[in-house]
């Protein structure tokens, strides 16, 4: 293999210039899409890791057969027959919680589902996991606190509120009065005391969900036979379960997103790969000469391969390059799914990965032609008999 | 006729060429046997068709035949697969085409250096041997041109000193003056004539009489077989 064959490959990509550069940009727009969805999975992760590790030490109690927060019902009064039922050394707290998904959509447009979380303001303290208040109070009295809310960081910045504010919801007018933040899935939520989350949603004197702490995890297997044998119709997860269950939504959207990212890379490696097949399919003749006066095969693989890694690797870098731009400077930061607001950030590591990724894939892309041709005889390129 | 005492560079034995085109089969060489002796200027005559091309390129490497054996330099190349023709060619074939060959993004320096980069010469040794072949051929003042910049002569004269240039023992033309006028082809032959009085031997396809007439033998084949081999 001879480095020196290397300026043929400068000729060959100066000579189509038109050609390389709608590859390039090709290639550009596919690891800009990649960039926006590997982003928003890599932040669904840490969402889920860290709410999972936000949840530890909690058990959570549901309605059996309807293990959903979102459709799951118990009356009220479960929060007091767990702490009679359960030995009181073993946990920090108990309380209940209603949990619902509201359509706030103004029009078919413009589709908007909040998640939406009552609160039994005298213990959910206890047993939620942690946040910090960024602006604003707490909801803290139940009967005071009747019309007030308190809005995740997400929220607040997807409808530009903050506290003193208004936000209406089925129709209620709510006044902000804190605005949290926990950089978990919360961060996306409202919350409101009990009366008024129950009376919103039609279900009076229900929760969808009660949130025991364990003061050991030691603790766990006691509490979870305690609540169930005394309790008849509920189920009880640990935070594992629960994380499993609740990310679900979050998971398959996760799991489509990298679905999505192969098939753009693997677009990506088609059009890398026709691009070099018409190249070597002009360059045939090229070819057929370097291979009659001697050039080696590896020495011809080598000279397209370089095209192939180039192009690749200048897609790459321009793809970075939009990317920074379409976040930063047009702001198209923040994608909502599953009712949560997903960040998309360029990291330096991602735009490392993504023009690796891209000069891999050019020359992925560029191997199976180059291969196919560098190993062709000299005279069936050249094609001449006499 | 050169000293018949040189030894044999070629020696093609009973060689056949079959290609299939479709669910036919054309014998384009049927059974050809002959010698070539190290510094002998051969020229192939014969109609189109009749395998001259075929015979050359399989000289070269560019080819196996279906039956039969070829020697070339001590080298049997009936058995060799297509890196070893690769490197055979590299280091024994110099080849000048009837359409020049020349690679149309390189400059005539670059083309000429191709074979010297393949066979590992430094870039300033590659550059002054290319320099020093193209002087040689009378394109001292063409070497940053393109092919598409020079006349059919210059292009061919640069495929010359691109066979020559690595310094070949065997130099195989194919219709070099076929694209040319008849002043420049003469000047071409006069080339290759030149080269062939330093010890390379050329064999020399042509369908030109007055060009075979200046050889030193004349093979002649028709329909695949030869039907004459006579020194001019």
């Amino acid at each position: 293999m001879k480095l020196g064959f290397l300026f043929i490959s400068i000729r060959d990509l100066k000579s189509k210039k038109l050609r390389n550069a709608i590859t390039v940009i090709g290639i550009a727009g596919i690891i800009v899409s990649y960039i926006v969805m590997i982003s928003a999975a890599n932040t669904m992760d840490a969402l889920v890791e860290q709410t999972s590790i936000a949840y530890d030490y909690r058990l959570f109690v549901m309605k059996r057969g309807k293990e959903d927060p979102t459709v799951s019902q118990m009356p009220e009064w479960y929060v007091k027959k767990i702490e009679r039922v359960v030995t009181p050394e073993y946990i920090d707290g108990v309380s209940g919680f209603l949990w619902w998904m509201v359509d706030n959509s103004t029009n078919d447009e413009d589709s908007e589902f909040l998640t939406m979380r009552g609160l039994q303001v005298d213990s959910y303290k206890q047993v939620i996991e942690k946040y910090e208040i960024i602006a604003g109070e707490e909801l803290s009295d139940a009967q005071k606190d009747r019309n007030y809310c308190m809005i995740g960081i997400n929220v607040a910045e997807k409808h530009g509120k903050t506290v003193g504010n208004t936000i209406v919801l089925k129709e209620h007018t709510f006044t902000i009065k804190g605005i949290f933040s926990a950089s978990t899935i919360i961060d996306s939520e409202i919350w409101l005391t009990m009366r008024d989350a129950q009376n919103l949603v039609g279900k009076l004197h229900k929760v969808s969900l009660i949130v025991v702490k364990v003061t050991d995890l030691d603790y766990v297997d006691d509490v979870r036979r305690q609540i169930e044998d005394n309790i008849r119709g509920v189920v009880v997860f640990e935070a594992d379960e629960y994380m499993e269950a609740n990310a679900e939504a979050l998971e398959s959207f996760r799991g489509v997103i990298l679905a999505v990212s192969m098939i753009a890379l693997a677009a990506a490696i088609l059009g890398m790969m026709n691009t070099m097949t018409m190249t070597l399919r002009e360059r045939r003749h090229d070819i057929g000469i370097m291979k009659s006066v001697g050039v080696s095969n590896k020495s011809i693989a080598l000279i397209y391969a370089v095209e192939a890694v180039f192009l690749g690797f200048l897609g790459g870098i321009v793809g970075v390059i939009l990317g920074f731009f379409m976040l930063n400077i047009f702001g198209v930061s923040n994608v909502e799914l599953a009712g949560y607001l997903i960040s998309i950030n360029l990291t330096y590591q991602l735009a490392f990965e993504s023009v690796i990724i891209s000069t891999i894939l050019g020359l992925i892309g560029g191997l199976y032609p180059i291969t196919k041709i560098s190993r062709k005889w000299a005279l069936d390129i050249l094609q001449k008999f006499g | 006729m050169k000293n018949a005492l040189n030894q044999t560079i070629i020696e093609a034995d009973a060689v056949w060429k079959v290609y299939q085109r479709g669910k036919t089969d054309v014998e384009a060489l049927r059974g050809v046997s002959f010698r070539v002796r190290e510094g002998e200027i051969v020229a192939i005559m014969g109609p189109s068709g009749c395998g001259k091309t075929t015979l050359l390129n399989i000289i070269g490497g560019l080819d196996k035949p279906t039956k039969g054996n070829i020697r070339v330099n001590d080298i049997e190349l009936s058995s060799l697969g297509e890196s070893k023709l690769t490197k055979f060619r590299r280091e024994n074939i110099g080849f000048v085409f009837q359409f020049y060959n020349l690679l149309p993004n390189l400059t005539a320096l670059e083309n000429v250096q191709l074979p010297l980069i393949a066979k590992g010469l430094s870039k300033k040794e590659r550059f002054e041997r290319a320099t020093e072949f193209l002087q040689a051929v009378g394109l001292s003042d063409r070497l940053y041109h393109k092919p598409g910049e020079l006349s059919g002569g210059e292009q061919q004269r640069v495929a010359i000193a691109r066979a020559i240039a690595v310094q070949p023992s065997i130099v195989l033309a194919d219709e070099p003056t076929g694209d040319l006028d008849t002043k420049t082809g003469e000047e071409i032959m006069e080339l290759l004539r030149q080269i062939n009085d330093q010890g390379q031997t050329i064999i020399v396809v042509t369908h030109d009489d007055m060009i075979a007439m200046t050889t030193d033998r004349i093979i002649k084949l028709r329909d695949g077989k030869i039907i004459e081999n006579s020194g001019s």
